[in-house]
């Protein structure tokens, strides 16, 4: 399918932490990108309910207030609204692999509940997309991993970015920087959604 | 769930621009909910020029997008659109092709919003509807004429009703009122309104009728002052009766009465009368206080004025209330109204003076005469202190009485037009003024002068006499001046010539193609960064509608726009046009006064780099409709026939 035609959500998950097996989901917000223009009558946001959340961290990171926490949907049915919301399009986000795993990670419970969705990393694509053509786009040391963090791409490709830190922010910011690189790969040669998953 | 968080991010970036830096946050969200965000690298285009319109229009958020046109085979770069700028709309309002090319010159990013939005934005927010209209009036198609006007004459209205519409805002009296008894001692009465911090006490009966009122000046003029013994009764040093309204009584008409009696108070009784009680009370300090300089009060000021300073001060204030108005966007018709009512009033005054001056020397007008208002004065649409403008006409006098007569009123004009240099109106510097003898005449002689230059308009083009078409009465015995007028018709209808002159003198200044950034560009290539606002824009709408009304028999004394109304009724094949005009002049009226307040000049050259982008948008579209209305008297009039 040509690049200019095919959905892509670009979503961003916001959780108590980093690590997997310890921390919640808080929330999720994504936005349909579709004939590379960013739409906001495209857009998904929820808020998870967490009655249990300790991670005092979270909240200095997200800036999130309490009272927050005490509204919104359950964590599983946030995700199959977003998944819905998602229907078959291709999925993006920055890390994609870790999103990709809080969703599969909130969905467990429920036999034969999957996120089958064909996946793009937005890291990955910038250093693919700047290291040269053929790039397996594996991360090649600390170095490199820090030039490919969303803060430092938002300021090298000069995206406004106002409300970093929240889902919807880094989602709008991480839609804003798969646009610039859709326009890149096209430079590349890359016309169709295979060219752009193949590795 | 909504993406609200996401929305309001794009909602906030979108608000830091005209128009949408007016709108409700409700509506602005709508708005933006409805946004796509187009990346665009260097040199991509958005659309070509002669493409048919996208259902889109464009808001540059950041970058630049170059607008260029081909021009016999040129490139020619027209505008650049940066922060902010919005393109797109105006071939999608006249449902027509791009008339340019929009390439972006540098990495740029576009919010894209689709045409349902604008159409809601013109139907549903009036403020908004002006900013489109007013500024792309020249592309509307007729479809959507009668749209556009109705929504720029509700926003007028509704800008009246805000700004200006003391006529129908009723008075809001201080309820809780303090009262006391005709037998209370003045001592008492005097504890109360210092406990109270009041400035009056109002005096009433047993059923809260009011009888008499106090105030902290009688205090101190007939207590203080008179050494009377505080122990007496209120009664004695109380004012009666004292005036009474109802609470629906409008502030304009309390002005009057202000002005008119020199009262300071006003009690509000239950009916209006002193038979009913008290439910309130106005002050003159209030009434003034919710109104601060008003129009009604500067021109009541003005027929009372015994001094030319105090005529000064008094225009000076008009132009403060000129500069506030303008502010605050109210309608042109209304600016240009209160002002020439202004103006016409200090010339009366200023006539009135001086032959108050020259009947102390025993000197009477020896026949009637009339002042006449010249050029934009006389199109009442002098809303700055420019040149003066004027001319005397007096009826014939007998043979023997001639020579008393010329001399008497050049008198007349040379005081007149001294007091009106003092009120800050400069002298023209062409002479043409009632204190010249040239043009200080008896009416017979003003004919033969009318007849002169349309039997021979050559001269009359070189002497720009034209803006003796624009009199209009302002003073005495306006017979005079319909009677002139008259002939003026008469002769131009028996030598259509003339007509030809005339509007051939209005097609002499073509507009410049356009502008960018600071720079106006001309057809020629060249750039220039002031803009002769009055010649190449105003002159040319204003002569090709006094050419019109000539033409057509329109005897009015009115203003550019109104001419052009006029004219949109009485020749079909006008209408469009000229509704244009209206729009364009008055839009060209209100960045010359802008221009002018802010520098202190006549407003006449426009420095383009310090308008804002919707001024410089807004000047640019009038170009067209100055361009328009050239090419329709060149054909109508067979103008390059001449050439």
């Amino acid at each position: 399918m040509p690049l200019r035609e095919a959905r892509f959500v670009v979503f961003d998950t916001e959780t108590t932490g980093l690590d997997l097996t310890k921390n919640r989901l808080l929330s999720i917000a994504g936005v349909g990108v579709t004939g590379l223009e960013v739409h906001l009558d495209d857009a998904f946001e929820a808020l998870v309910l967490q009655t249990d959340v300790g991670g005092a961290d979270a909240a200095v990171i997200h800036g999130m207030v309490s009272s927050d926490l005490g509204s919104g949907l359950p964590e599983d049915e946030a995700v199959a609204r977003f998944l819905a919301f998602a229907g078959d399009s291709i999925l993006v986000a920055h890390h994609a692999a870790f999103d990709v795993r809080m969703l599969r990670k909130a969905i467990a419970p429920h036999r034969g509940a999957r996120v089958w969705n064909p996946t793009i990393d937005t890291a990955q694509l910038a250093q693919r997309l700047e290291d040269g053509a053929m790039s397996s786009g594996r991360a090649e040391g600390a170095g490199s991993r820090e030039a490919y963090q969303l803060d430092n791409l938002v300021a090298r490709y000069d995206i406004e970015a106002p409300e970093r830190h929240t889902a919807a922010g880094d989602a709008l910011a991480t839609a804003l920087l798969f646009q610039k690189l859709l326009k890149k790969a096209e430079r590349r040669g890359i016309h169709t959604v295979g060219q752009l998953l193949a590795r | 769930m909504s993406s609200d968080s996401m929305i309001l991010t794009v909602a906030s970036r979108l608000g830091r621009h005209p128009p949408f830096d007016r709108l409700e946050p409700e509506l602005l969200e709508r708005v933006a909910r409805r946004v796509r965000i187009r990346y665009l690298e260097r040199d991509e285009v958005v659309f070509e020029q002669g493409q048919a319109a996208k259902p889109e229009f464009y808001v540059v958020i950041k970058g630049e997008v170059a607008v260029s046109q081909q021009v016999d085979g040129q490139t020619l770069l027209v505008d650049v659109c940066d922060d902010g700028d919005i393109f797109g709309v105006r071939a999608l309002l006249a449902e027509r092709r791009y008339a340019a090319r929009t390439q972006a010159k540098d990495d740029t990013l576009l919010y894209v919003l689709p045409k349902e939005t604008l159409e809601e934005l013109m139907r549903d927010e009036p403020r908004v509807a002006m900013f489109f209209a007013a500024g792309f009036a020249a592309d509307l198609p007729p479809r959507l004429d009668a749209n556009r006007l109705e929504a720029v004459r509700a926003a007028r209205l509704h800008e009246r009703a805000n700004s200006a519409g003391d006529d129908v805002r009723r008075v809001d009296p201080v309820r809780d009122v303090l009262t006391c008894k005709a037998d209370t001692t003045i001592r008492v009465a005097a504890q109360l309104m210092s406990q109270r911090n009041v400035g009056s006490i109002l005096v009433v009966d047993d059923e809260r009728r009011p009888i008499g009122i106090v105030t902290d000046s009688d205090l101190r003029k007939k207590v203080v002052g008179q050494a009377r013994d505080v122990s007496g009764l209120i009664s004695d040093i109380m004012s009666a009766p004292v005036l009474t309204i109802d609470d629906q009584t409008t502030v304009s008409s309390l002005i009057a009465t202000v002005m008119k009696k020199h009262v300071h108070h006003f009690a509000v009784t239950e009916d209006g009368t002193p038979s009913t009680p008290v439910i309130g009370i106005v002050s003159e300090h209030d009434i003034l206080k919710t109104q601060g300089s008003h129009p009604t009060v500067i021109l009541s000021e003005i027929g009372r004025a015994k001094t030319k300073e105090r005529l000064r001060a008094l225009r000076d204030q008009a132009e403060d209330l000129l500069r506030r108005y303008l502010e605050e966007e109210v309608g042109m018709g209304f600016l240009s109204n209160m002002i020439t009512e202004i103006n016409d009033n200090l010339i009366h005054r200023a006539i009135h003076l001086s032959l108050q001056e020259l009947a102390e020397q025993g000197m009477k007008p020896p026949s009637s005469f009339c002042w006449l208002a010249l050029g934009s004065e006389g199109r009442e649409e002098q809303l700055l202190r420019t040149d003066q403008d004027n001319a005397i006409v007096y009826s014939d006098p007998d043979e023997d009485e001639a020579e008393q007569a010329r001399a008497f009123f050049v008198e007349l004009g040379e005081r007149v037009v001294d007091v009106l240099v003092e009120a800050g109106f400069a002298r023209c510097p062409g002479d043409v003024m009632a204190s010249n003898p040239k043009w200080n005449q008896p009416l017979s002689t003003w004919k033969r002068y009318f007849s002169d230059w349309i039997r021979e308009p050559e001269k009359m083009a070189v002497m720009h006499t034209n803006i003796f078409f624009d009199l209009r009465p302002v003073h005495g015995d306006e017979s005079l001046a319909h009677a002139l007028k008259e002939h003026i018709f008469e002769r131009i209808k028996t030598d259509r010539a003339f007509l030809t002159f005339f509007a051939q003198n209005a097609t002499q200044n073509p507009p410049p193609l356009s502008f960018f950034r600071n720079m106006i560009v001309e057809s020629s290539g060249e750039h220039r960064d002031a803009f002769d606002i009055k010649a190449r824009a105003m002159m040319p709408l204003a002569d090709a509608a006094r050419v019109l009304i000539y033409d057509l028999g329109i005897n009015i004394y009115g203003s550019t726009a109104e001419r052009w109304h006029r004219i949109a009724r009485a020749d079909e094949t006008l209408t469009r046009l000229s509704e244009e005009a209206a729009m364009a002049y008055e839009i060209l009226m209100r960045i010359r006064a802008m221009e002018g307040l802010t520098r202190g000049t006549s407003g006449r050259y426009v420095h383009i780099k310090e308008l804002n982008k919707l001024e410089r948008q807004t000047l640019r579209n009038t170009f067209s409709v100055v361009k328009d209305v050239q090419l329709m008297l060149t054909s109508r009039y067979r103008i390059d026939f001449l050439r």
